[in-house]
């Protein structure tokens, strides 16, 4: 083997290598860190107007827990360029920003996308056409089928199950935090990119992630975001469904807010 | 402190990384940008990579999945054509005969078995580290490099004679 190894060691041996940029490395690093401080900071004042709203609109529980936007922003909480954090809780994975989120018909995803929180679909086999890439983020609170014979894991702390790469399918489970990842692909290179894509998954530190509130009753979803320490400001619209459900999020489901941050909840009237 | 061991490290590291994804594939601009890019990332999660057991199959790790995404955006953008196009490395001006030659091998292989024979034979990674570094089964790996090999072994490209590992 040791001939392979040198026939690899001579070809590069004499190419020439510019001197490491590390001020550019520290200086991006800077700027998105400084990026997550000026978010941080517009939170932290929106709180304080939207307590009100929050303790309004959610007044049968009269101790909401404090806000605790002055906490600083965790830098490492920050996804790679180019990509956007999305999960469940604190457990998020990294998807390209230019991923959908719930591009499916029927549940099979159209083009790349996430899927959470998808509520009520149709059933139909609709088949998944080709190239597309999909991450799927649950909650469970049970042990999905076949786990106990994934390899077990440490996820920034978190104990976690790996199942592996089957018909271009893998999930991740975090038993401690009820999080289901499974990661899809029809590209040629299906079982790679899904491993890479499970790669992306991380335990944020100093955020949570905005809960899914499919099927939910307006006030049960508002007793979710007060425990989660975020605040809620309710817009009511009149549709032609049941009084006192959740419509609608804003930042939508499974993005990354900080505690404090005001959520806009749409339900119907 | 914490970005004086980043300096230390990336002085250290930085050229083998540059030259391990020119093997990979890249032409030597785009291999400082991917590993720039990397380390970029390495650096935002620097307190994890030093609580990392193994500091370097983290890097590794970051390495490979930055190649692929950059490779991955370069297909989308380019039309295909109907040939294609000499490796990057064919280009360089002192490349010999025999350099050609495993340049085109190299190109010859799948994505996959080209990133395995790499972190085998250039960053000298074991069949152990490189599961963990692709996240892939032991038993994945050891078949990808026996698949490459098999592959460089049978590769006109290659002189033969010159390739006792095949044997």
């Amino acid at each position: 083997m040791d001939d392979l190894n040198t026939l690899l060691e001579e070809r590069v041996a004499d190419l020439p290598v510019g001197a490491p940029p590390i001020d550019a490395m520290r200086a991006a690093v800077r700027r998105r860190r400084s990026r997550m401080t000026v978010l941080g900071a517009a939170a932290a004042v929106v709180v304080v107007t939207a307590g009100v709203v929050a303790l309004d609109a959610f007044d049968s529980t009269p101790d909401p827990k404090p806000p605790v936007a002055s906490d600083p922003p965790v830098a490492t909480d920050a996804p790679p360029a180019g990509y956007r954090y999305v999960g469940i809780g604190n457990a998020v994975i990294a998807v390209p920003e230019d991923w959908g989120t719930n591009d499916t018909e029927c549940g099979t995803p159209m083009s790349d996308t996430v899927v959470i929180d998808q509520g009520v679909i149709c059933m139909a086999l609709i088949p998944r056409p080709a190239s597309v890439e999909s991450v799927e983020i649950a909650a469970s609170r049970i042990m999905p089928p076949g786990a106990e014979t994934w390899s077990t894991f440490e996820l920034d702390g978190q104990p976690a199950l790996r199942s592996p790469v089957k018909q271009s399918r893998a999930s991740v489970f975090i038993p401690g935090l009820r999080a289901l990842f499974t990661a899809e692909s029809s590209s040629a290179d299906a079982d790679a990119t899904v491993e890479r894509l499970l790669d992306g998954i991380t335990i944020l530190q100093g955020h949570t992630t905005v809960p899914g509130y499919a099927l939910l009753e307006r006030d049960a979803y508002l007793a979710q975001l007060q425990e989660l320490g975020l605040a809620a400001e309710v817009v009511v619209e009149d549709r032609k469904v049941g009084k006192g459900f959740v419509l609608a999020t804003d930042p939508a489901v499974g993005s990354v807010v900080s505690p404090g941050d005001t959520i806009t909840v749409t339900v119907s009237g | 402190m914490r970005d004086d061991e980043f300096g230390e490290y990336v002085a250290a590291r930085w050229s083998r990384l540059v030259r391990a994804a020119v093997l990979l594939g890249c032409t030597p601009h785009e291999a400082e940008d991917v590993v720039q890019t990397a380390l970029t990332r390495c650096l935002v999660k620097w307190s994890k990579v030093q609580r990392a057991d193994d500091r370097d199959a983290y890097v590794h790790r970051i390495l490979v999945n930055t190649f692929i995404d950059q490779r991955r955006r370069m297909w989308r953008r380019e039309v295909p054509t109907e040939q294609l196009p000499d490796t990057a490395l064919a280009d360089v001006a002192t490349a010999t005969v025999d350099a050609v030659g495993l340049d085109r091998a190299l190109a010859a292989l799948g994505r996959d078995q080209r990133i395995a024979v790499v972190l085998r034979y250039y960053l000298d990674l074991t069949e152990v580290q490189m599961a963990s570094v692709l996240g892939v089964a032991p038993g994945t790996v050891k078949s990808r490099l026996s698949r490459a090999l098999t592959a460089l072994g049978a590769d006109s490209n290659l002189n033969p004679q010159e390739i006792p590992w095949t044997t």
